[in-house]
C-alpha cells in the first residue's frame, strides 16, 4: 500500500508479475451470464445492446407486443457478452424475466430441451434477490388474492417468501391450493397443474422440487402426492402456457447463444442445431405476447437459417438483416485495456502513472488498427502484460498456463454442472466423448475398440440406452450397453432398466446402469430390474460423482467449442488428454470411464434402495368445490394473508 | 493454390461419383446440411434405398451408372477424388424436383421417394479435384463418413470443371433453369461406348463434353509439385503468432526468412550463405549479380527499427559504410510500415517489398523461366514502398509475353485458315495490322519478335530464311501458353 498519489514503479512491477491482470480466460460461458461479477465497458458494441433495450422499451410503451432480434459475428467479438450485458442490466434495473439458453441436450427433442432451459433459468435469482419463479408466482398470487377481494394489500415477494417458510406444511399447501383455486376462477388457464407449480416455488421447501416439476421432469410419486401435481408434465404446451402466465405481469427476453457447435446435426431431418432453434424461435415468436427473442451466431449459421422455408428467418431477425458486432479499433482498444486494468489496479489499491500502465498508448493503437476482436485484445494483453523494464527482454513467468486447451478445459471446469445432473442426454454424451477418445489404448486390461451412440431397436433410435462401447477382452469382443438414469421417478427409471436387461434386443455382452448413488431407487424396480441385472445377467451398476463426470463435461464442451471460441484442433484435445490426463482425470485416468470398462463386480447396491413415504392421508382431499364452502375458503385465505 | 489436409470420405453411390468426376453433375444428394468449406474424398458405395438402378437414374445416364455399380468389388475401393462443398441446397417443394432432375442424373420419381422419407434433400455442389493417384482402401460396409486408412496431403491444381464453368452451373441449379441442351445431354450418353474403339466419336465426345460446359475447354495445367512453395511465400508472411498458435513468433520468423531466401535464389540470386541470418545476423546478402542486404520481418507491422536494424548489420557484416551505400537495400514484409520507418527508408534507399509482389514476381519466373532480368529489375526497387513500382515491372514482362503469346497464336490461325505450311513476314505483318492485336508493332519491330520467337532456344515457330528479311517465311511449332 502507497500513500503517494502515484504507487512506485516497484510496487506496480512486483504486482504485475504476481498477478497478471488479464489472468481470466477471455471467453464467457453461461456462469458468467448468470454470475454476478461482470467486466463491461459498455461503450463497446453498444449499439447491438441498445438495440434490444430500445425494443424493450417500446414493447414496455406498448407499441408492439413482441420482436425478435438476431446478432451474427465472427467469434470473440463479444456475442455471449451482450446477452450478459444484457442480464446483468436486467438484474440491475428490471425490465422484464430473462431466459439464457445455451445447451440444448438432445436436439431431435428440442421443444423437451426447451422447457429444461426455461424452468431452469426462472429459477435463477432475478431482479428482486428472489427467483425469477418466484417473481412470477409474487405477481400471480398478489392477482388471486385481489380476486378474493379487490382492495387485498400487495405482497413483496421477500413477503410471500417468508410467510410460506413460516407456515406449517398443511397451510403452506392449502395456501397454494386456494391461491390456485381464486386464480384460475378469473383467469382463463388451459393447464392449471401449472399454475399451481409455479406458486409451490414460492414456498423454499418445495421450490426445487416445483422447479423439477415444471422442467418436464418427472417427480416420485410421493412427492408428486404431497404437490398434487400428477408426477410428470413434459409438453409443449407447458412451456407455452407458462409464456401466456409471464405475459400477464411481465416482458420475457429469451437468449438463444451458442448455435454454432459443429457436428450439431438432427439425424431424422438432416438439420443443423441452428436451423432446428430457427424452427423453436418460430414457434415460440408465435405463441409469445410480450417480449423479445434474441439469438446470436456466426454468420455461417444465419446463412443456414435464411434457406428454411416458410419465412422462418424473417421470424429469427424480425428486424430485417441481423445485427453485426464491430471490430475493435485504436479507441475502444484503448478503453477496454484502461477498464480492466484500473480494476485491477483498484483491487490491488495501487495508483498507476497512466491508466494504461505497464503498455504505451502507441503499443494500444497500433493493436487496435489491425483490427482485432476483442478476444484477441485480451489474449494479446494476457500475453504482454509485463512491467515495462522486462518487456522485451526473457519471459520469467513460466508458471503460466499457455496450453490453449488447458486453459479451454479450465475455464470450462468453471461451469456449475448442478443443472446438468439431470440431463441424461448431455451426462452420457460426455461418457461417450470420453471413450471415444480412449479407442485403442487399453484400460482394465481391455482393449477399447469403438464407442458409438447408434443403439437402436428394430432401427429406431433407443432413448434410453444411450450408447455402447466394444471392447476386446482377450480376443472375445465384449459389448457394453451404457444408461444414464438420473431420473427420480420411476417411469423412466424402470423404462431404462428393462432395457439394460435385454441383452438380446439391444445385443449387449453387459448392461450398464450409471446413477447418482443420491437417487434412489425402490425395492420394487430394484427386485425386478436390478438384481437380475447384476446377479444373473453380469450386469454392474456404477455410481455416478459429479467430480468424476466434470472433468470429462468440461472436456466435451471444449471439444464442441474447438472451432468457435478456443480455436483448438481435434488433435490438440486429444494430446491434452493424452498427455494431462492423469492430472486432469481424463482418459486412462478417469475413474468413472474405469469402473465402466472393469468387470463386474456382481454386488447389488444397498444404500440406494428406499421406498417412497406412505401418502394415503394426503390422497384424500377435501372437497370444496360447494360454491358457499368456496367463499368461505376466500376468507380463510384473505384471513391468513391479512 | 492451397494445399488440402484430407481425412475422411463422403459415401456417396458409385454412379454419383462418376457422374461428378466426369464433370457431368456438381451436386450430390447429402443426408444433412453441408457447410460451404466441407471437404472430403468422395467414396463410391451402392446405391441407398430400395429403389433399382434404373428407377434411380435418367435413362441415358443409365449405361454409366450401371457400369460403375458393376466395378464396384466387394474388398477392395478405389478413391479417385475429393471435393470441396460450395453450397448446400436444401430442396423440399416437389415441384421443383422435376427442375433438379433434368439438371442431374437423378430421376423425379427418385427424389420424390426422398421427400417421402425426410422433410428436405440436400443437394451439395461440389467443386470436385482428382487426387494425383487413386487411392486404393479396403471396403468399409457402413457410415456416411469413412475414415481414410492415411490422410492425404493435396492440392486444388486439378479441378474437374474450371471456375467459369463451375459458376455457370451452379447459377443453373440455383435458379433451377432448364439445361440448354439436352439433346445434346442425350447424344454424348450415346457415345459412350462407341467413344472407346471410334476416335472420331471420342473426339465427338470431347467437343460436345465442352460445349455442355462438362469439361474445361483447356486441359488442366497441372502445378509441377516442387514449385507448390511458390504460392505459400505471401501466406508464410502473413503467418503471425496470433493467427497460427502451433508455432511460435521466432519460428514465423525463421520459416519466413527461409522461403524469401529460396525466392531471391529462385530469381536467380546468389546468396552469400556466411551471412546468415538468426539474432545478430543479416536475413539476407546476396553477392551476385549485384550485392544486396535485406531485412525480412513477419507480421502485421514492420516495426521502426527495422531501417536501423538493417542500417546497423549491414555496416557490421560489410565492414564499409561507403559501399553499404551502394547496394542494393531491401526491406521485405506484409505489414504496413510505421511513417518513421517511411521517413527512415526513403532517406537510405532502402525498397519496401511486400511477400505478395515478391511471390508475384517468383511466379513470373516460374511460369516464364528466366523472365525475370534482374538488372531491369533493381531499377524498379525504389526508396520507400516499391510494391506499386516492382507491379508495374511484372505488368510490363507479362505484356511482353501476352504479346509474344499472341503472334503464335497469330501465326498458328494463319496457317490452319489458309491451309498453308508456312507464311511469309509480309503477309503476317498485314495479318497482324488487321487483327484485334494487343498492342501495334512496326514491321522492323515485329520481325524481331519473330526472329526472336523462332530462336532454337525459344521454339515456338520456325524460320526460312528469305533473301531479304521481308521474304522471311515462318512455321509454327507449339503453344506459348498464357498462365491465367
Amino acid at each position: 500500500m502507497t500513500t503517494s498519489p502515484v504507487s512506485s514503479l516497484e510496487d506496480l512491477n512486483a504486482a504485475l508479475l504476481s498477478q497478471n491482470p488479464f489472468a481470466k480466460p477471455p471467453f464467457l460461458n453461461a456462469s458468467d451470464v448468470w454470475g454476478n461479477e461482470f467486466f463491461d465497458v459498455e461503450t463497446i458494441n453498444v449499439h447491438a445492446s441498445d438495440a434490444v433495450f430500445h425494443a424493450l422499451a417500446q414493447i414496455r410503451a406498448g407499441q408492439y407486443p413482441t420482436t425478435s432480434i438476431a446478432i451474427t459475428a465472427q467469434d470473440g467479438t463479444g456475442k455471449t457478452h451482450i446477452i450478459s450485458r444484457i442480464r446483468h442490466r436486467l438484474q440491475e434495473h428490471g425490465g422484464g424475466l430473462f431466459v439464457y439458453a445455451n445447451k440444448y441436450g438432445n436436439i431431435n427433442q428440442i421443444k423437451q430441451g426447451f422447457q429444461q432451459i426455461l424452468a431452469e433459468s426462472l429459477g435463477k435469482i432475478g431482479r428482486d434477490g428472489v427467483r425469477q419463479w418466484q417473481e412470477l408466482a409474487t405477481a400471480m398470487a398478489n392477482n388471486a388474492l385481489q380476486i378474493a377481494q379487490s382492495d387485498a394489500r400487495t405482497f413483496s415477494a421477500q413477503e410471500f417468501v417468508e410467510k410460506f417458510k413460516n407456515g406449517t406444511p398443511r397451510q403452506v399447501k392449502r395456501w397454494v391450493k386456494e391461491l390456485t383455486r381464486a386464480f384460475l376462477q378469473a383467469k382463463n388457464v388451459n393447464e392449471p397443474d401449472i399454475v399451481k407449480a409455479i406458486l409451490w416455488t414460492l414456498s423454499e421447501e418445495q421450490s426445487l422440487y416445483a422447479i423439477k416439476w415444471l422442467k418436464g421432469e418427472e417427480i416420485a410419486q410421493y412427492k408428486a402426492n404431497e404437490l398434487e401435481l400428477p408426477a410428470q408434465c413434459q409438453s409443449f404446451e407447458a412451456v407455452l402456457q407458462v409464456l401466456d402466465l409471464i405475459s400477464q405481469y411481465n416482458e420475457l427476453i429469451i437468449c438463444f447463444d451458442e448455435l454454432d457447435t459443429p457436428d450439431a446435426y438432427d439425424d431424422i431431418s438432416g438439420l443443423h442445431l441452428s436451423q432446428i432453434l430457427a424452427g423453436l424461435i418460430k414457434d415460440l415468436c408465435q405463441n409469445l405476447n410480450r417480449g423479445l427473442i434474441l439469438s446470436v451466431m456466426m454468420p455461417a449459421q444465419w446463412i443456414k437459417i435464411k434457406q428454411l422455408p416458410g419465412g422462418v428467418s424473417t421470424r429469427v431477425s424480425a428486424h430485417g438483416n441481423p445485427l453485426e458486432l464491430k471490430y475493435m479499433d485504436a479507441e475502444s482498444t484503448v478503453n477496454l485495456v484502461s477498464f480492466w486494468l484500473d480494476k485491477y489496479y483498484q483491487l490491488q489499491n495501487l495508483i498507476p502513472p497512466e491508466p494504461i500502465y505497464p503498455f504505451t498508448q502507441i503499443q494500444l493503437s497500433e493493436l487496435g488498427q489491425g483490427r482485432p476482436t476483442v478476444r484477441e485484445v485480451l489474449k494479446w494483453c494476457r500475453e504482454h502484460c509485463k512491467p515495462r523494464i522486462l518487456n522485451g527482454s526473457e519471459n520469467n513467468q513460466d508458471a503460466e498456463i499457455s496450453n490453449p486447451v488447458e486453459l479451454a478445459f479450465l475455464k470450462e471446469l468453471e461451469e456449475d454442472i448442478g443443472i446438468y445432473l439431470e440431463d441424461n442426454y448431455l451426462l452420457a454424451d460426455a461418457i461417450l466423448f470420453g471413450f471415444q477418445s480412449l479407442i485403442g489404448q487399453t484400460v482394465e486390461r481391455v482393449t477399447v475398440q469403438s464407442a458409438t451412440d447408434k443403439v437402436t431397436q428394430r432401427g429406431r433410435r433407443d432413448d434410453y440406452i444411450n450408447f455402447k462401447v466394444i471392447v476386446k477382452d482377450n480376443e472375445t469382443d465384449v459389448t457394453i450397453g451404457v444408461a444414464v438414469l438420473q431420473y427420480a421417478g420411476g417411469r423412466g427409471l424402470g423404462a431404462g432398466l428393462r432395457r439394460l436387461n435385454d441383452y438380446e434386443a439391444f445385443n449387449l455382452t453387459r448392461g450398464c446402469l450409471v446413477r447418482s448413488k443420491s437417487r434412489r431407487i425402490t425395492s420394487y424396480l430394484e427386485q425386478q430390474y436390478l438384481v437380475p441385472l447384476i446377479k444373473e445377467q453380469g450386469g454392474e451398476y456404477v455410481e455416478l460423482k459429479e467430480e468424476e463426470i466434470k472433468p470429462l463435461l468440461a472436456i466435451r464442451a471444449v471439444y464442441q467449442k474447438r472451432e468457435v471460441d478456443y480455436g483448438v484442433s481435434e488433435e490438440q484435445i486429444f494430446n491434452f488428454i493424452a498427455e494431462k490426463g492423469a492430472d486432469k482425470m481424463l482418459g486412462t485416468s478417469n475413474p468413472l470411464l474405469k469402473e465402466i470398462l472393469s468387470d463386474p463386480s456382481y454386488q447389488v447396491p444397498t444404500d440406494m434402495i428406499e421406498d417412497e413415504p406412505v401418502t394415503v392421508a394426503e390422497s384424500i382431499m377435501d372437497d370444496l368445490s360447494d360454491s358457499a364452502q368456496l367463499d368461505e375458503a376466500r376468507e380463510n385465505l384473505m384471513r391468513e394473508f391479512n | 493454390m492451397s494445399l488440402v489436409n484430407i481425412e475422411k470420405a463422403i459415401r456417396l453411390p458409385a454412379p454419383d461419383v462418376e457422374a461428378l468426376i466426369q464433370g457431368r453433375t456438381i451436386t450430390a444428394i447429402v443426408w444433412r446440411m453441408f457447410n460451404p468449406g466441407e471437404q472430403y474424398a468422395l467414396y463410391p458405395g451402392n446405391v441407398s434405398g430400395n429403389l433399382p438402378c434404373e428407377q434411380h437414374y435418367r435413362s441415358h445416364f443409365l449405361p454409366i451408372a450401371q457400369k460403375a455399380l458393376d466395378r464396384l468389388n466387394s474388398d477392395r475401393v478405389s478413391i479417385k477424388a475429393w471435393a470441396r462443398c460450395e453450397w448446400c441446397q436444401m430442396v423440399n417443394e416437389p415441384e421443383s424436383l422435376e427442375a433438379l432432375s433434368l439438371l442431374t442424373v437423378w430421376k423425379t420419381e427418385a427424389l420424390q421417394q426422398i421427400l417421402q422419407q425426410r422433410p428436405f434433400i440436400f443437394v451439395a455442389y461440389l467443386r470436385v479435384y482428382l487426387l494425383p493417384q487413386p487411392l486404393e482402401m479396403p471396403v468399409q460396409s457402413s457410415g456416411n463418413f469413412v475414415s481414410l486408412p492415411k490422410s492425404l496431403n493435396v492440392n486444388d491444381s486439378t479441378p474437374v470443371l474450371s471456375e467459369s464453368i463451375f459458376a455457370k452451373r451452379r447459377q443453373q441449379l440455383e435458379k433451377l433453369e432448364p439445361p440448354e441442351h439436352p439433346e445434346l445431354e442425350e447424344l454424348q450418353s450415346a457415345l459412350v461406348d462407341l467413344s472407346k474403339t471410334n476416335p472420331k466419336a471420342k473426339q465427338l465426345d470431347t467437343e460436345i463434353k465442352i460445349f455442355l460446359g462438362w469439361s474445361s475447354d483447356k486441359p488442366v495445367k497441372p502445378i509441377k509439385p516442387d514449385l507448390a512453395w511458390i504460392k505459400t511465400i505471401a501466406a508464410l508472411g502473413n503467418r503471425t503468432k496470433e493467427l497460427d498458435t502451433s508455432i511460435s513468433n521466432y519460428q514465423a520468423g525463421t520459416d519466413f526468412e527461409n522461403i524469401v531466401r529460396d525466392s531471391l535464389e529462385f530469381l536467380g540470386f546468389t546468396i552469400d550463405y556466411a551471412h546468415k541470418g538468426g539474432a545478430g545476423g543479416l536475413d539476407l546478402f546476396c553477392s551476385k549479380p549485384y550485392p544486396l542486404v535485406g531485412e525480412c520481418k513477419a507480421g502485421k507491422k514492420i516495426p521502426n527499427d527495422t531501417a536501423v536494424q538493417l542500417l546497423n548489420l549491414g555496416t557490421l557484416r560489410l565492414r564499409d559504410p561507403a559501399l553499404l551505400r551502394r547496394v542494393t537495400k531491401l526491406i521485405i514484409g506484409p505489414g504496413e510500415p510505421t511513417p518513421q520507418l517511411k521517413d527512415a527508408a526513403q532517406l537510405h534507399g532502402m525498397a519496401i517489398m511486400n511477400p505478395e509482389t515478391l511471390e508475384k514476381l517468383v511466379k513470373l519466373q516460374s511460369n516464364y523461366p528466366n523472365s525475370v532480368d534482374l538488372f531491369k529489375l533493381k531499377e524498379y526497387l525504389k526508396p520507400g514502398k516499391s510494391d506499386d513500382e516492382v507491379a508495374k515491372y511484372i505488368e510490363q514482362v507479362e505484356q511482353e509475353i501476352k504479346l509474344r503469346s499472341y503472334i503464335v497464336q497469330l501465326v498458328k490461325d494463319f496457317l490452319e485458315r489458309t491451309t498453308s505450311e508456312n507464311v511469309e513476314f509480309n503477309q503476317l505483318h498485314g495479318a497482324y495490322a488487321f487483327s484485334m492485336s494487343p498492342q501495334p508493332l512496326n514491321y522492323e519491330a515485329m520481325h524481331e519478335i519473330l526472329v526472336e520467337l523462332s530462336s532454337p532456344l525459344t521454339g515456338f515457330l520456325g524460320r526460312i530464311k528469305g533473301d531479304d528479311w521481308r521474304r522471311d517465311r515462318f512455321y509454327f511449332l507449339r503453344d506459348l501458353l498464357l498462365d491465367d
